[in-house]
């Protein structure tokens, strides 16, 4: 994916963003995406909306800190399929400045003004540079959960300074919208993968709203008519569906999903 | 030191009366750090969680449009699909602590795929399962052109 060229030269991003039908293209993609029904169509969608704002490469990472124990990193490319390789060989979302930065600020920030805390940060930088992220943008598509569950995009260009000069204030509106169209069609696809594997039923879902409104199981128990070992009973099989150790981290693990 | 014995409070009564604070149950507050498990209870929930795995890790054909193949310890798995856009592929990685990591990624054209088969860190720690990945691959992208 290149961005695109002129007279055999690459155009710069101030010239794009110039252009009288520059953020149309992606408003018209954005809508789209939040909506999508399948993962292909998302892909397609994102790799469309990466070349119309003029970026080499793009990647869409969602974070989610299921509990103590669990942890899980989506993410979604629209850039050489190698640097996934590069990705989960070295293990990088442990040392992803990007994540980091999504994970601290909701601010849209370019490469450049990121300040790396580590040398495995630094060593990130320079890997990325060689697939498409020379100089990117960072867009963190920021939660009501905070840390627990956050997302991020980032833009790429080969080219070190493409993002650095006047049409970046453009691009960072867009950007921005792009994350949070992203984050929602991850957090409802997401949510659909749980209810399917979990196989929750209606009375569990309410089951799971008691305990979020902070009910005893004396209180279910006599709200649904049952005994309160019953509704402990209910609760084990609720928290073994959805994999957690307890309904306090079931609670959790629903609201994190989107399900309460 | 007496050795009266104290009836137990009060219990008889038919309605439960509710009145905050001591109705409330604790709850995790969602925006912070998950709480961290006891020693006991982290390791009986690391043993549920590797009881799935191992489940997953048999090859799963669900119609004829997804496949699923997984490496022998089920660390790695690749969700294949063909579709009007070219060949989904969808990487699971799950590390021992809990942390998985889920790739999405959609292939237009065979020398793509196979230049992101020669990277992927399967091809020396699992060669059966890389093998499988490429043929499975070149079916589904030679299936949808």
């Amino acid at each position: 994916m290149k961005h695109s060229v002129a007279n055999g030269e690459a155009t710069s991003l101030a010239a794009l963003t110039r252009s009288p039908d520059y953020a149309a293209r992606v408003i018209d993609i954005l809508p789209v995406i939040g909506d999508a029904d399948s993962t292909e169509s998302v892909v397609a969608l994102f790799r469309a909306a990466v070349a119309s704002l003029g970026a080499d490469a793009g990647v869409f990472m969602s974070y989610l800190r299921d509990d103590a124990t669990r942890a899980s990193y989506r993410s979604v490319l629209a850039c050489d399929p190698v640097w996934g390789s590069e990705y989960a060989r070295q293990g990088w979302f442990e040392h992803d400045p990007w994540l980091r930065h999504a994970t601290h600020e909701t601010e849209p920030a370019r490469s450049s003004e990121l300040k790396l805390v580590s040398a495995d940060e630094a060593a990130f930088a320079a890997a990325s540079a060689a697939f498409g992220f020379a100089s990117a943008v960072i867009a963190p598509a920021p939660t009501c959960v905070g840390h627990s569950r956050v997302g991020v995009l980032c833009l790429g260009s080969q080219h070190a300074d493409f993002f650095d000069d006047e049409g970046y204030a453009k691009v960072r509106v867009l950007a921005r919208s792009l994350a949070m169209e992203l984050h929602r069609w991850m957090l409802q696809a997401i949510r659909q993968e749980l209810l399917a594997k979990s196989r929750l039923t209606a009375a569990d879902i309410e089951l799971l709203r008691h305990e979020e409104a902070g009910h005893s199981s004396k209180v279910i128990g006599l709200e649904l008519n049952i005994e309160a070992k019953t509704v402990d009973c209910r609760f084990q099989r609720v928290s073994a569906k959805l994999e957690a150790p307890d309904r306090r981290t079931a609670v959790r693990i629903a609201r994190l999903y989107g399900i309460l | 030191m007496s050795t009266d014995c104290q009836p137990p409070a009060a219990s008889t009564s038919a309605t439960i009366e509710v009145s905050p604070p001591f109705s409330k149950r604790r709850l995790d507050r969602i925006d912070e750090p998950a709480r961290p498990l006891g020693a006991k209870r982290a390791a009986l929930q690391l043993r549920r969680q590797s009881a799935p795995v191992a489940a997953e890790a048999k090859e799963q054909r669900s119609g004829t449009v997804e496949r699923t193949l997984a490496s022998r310890d089920a660390t790695v798995a690749f969700a294949l699909r063909a579709t009007a856009f070219g060949l989904l592929v969808e990487r699971t990685q799950r590390q021992a602590v809990g942390t998985r990591l889920v790739q999405t990624m959609v292939f237009e054209d065979q020398p793509t795929f196979d230049r992101w088969c020669d990277s992927e860190p399967m091809r020396f720690e699992d060669p059966m399962l890389y093998d499988r990945l490429r043929r499975e691959g070149h079916e589904a992208l030679g299936g949808q052109r």
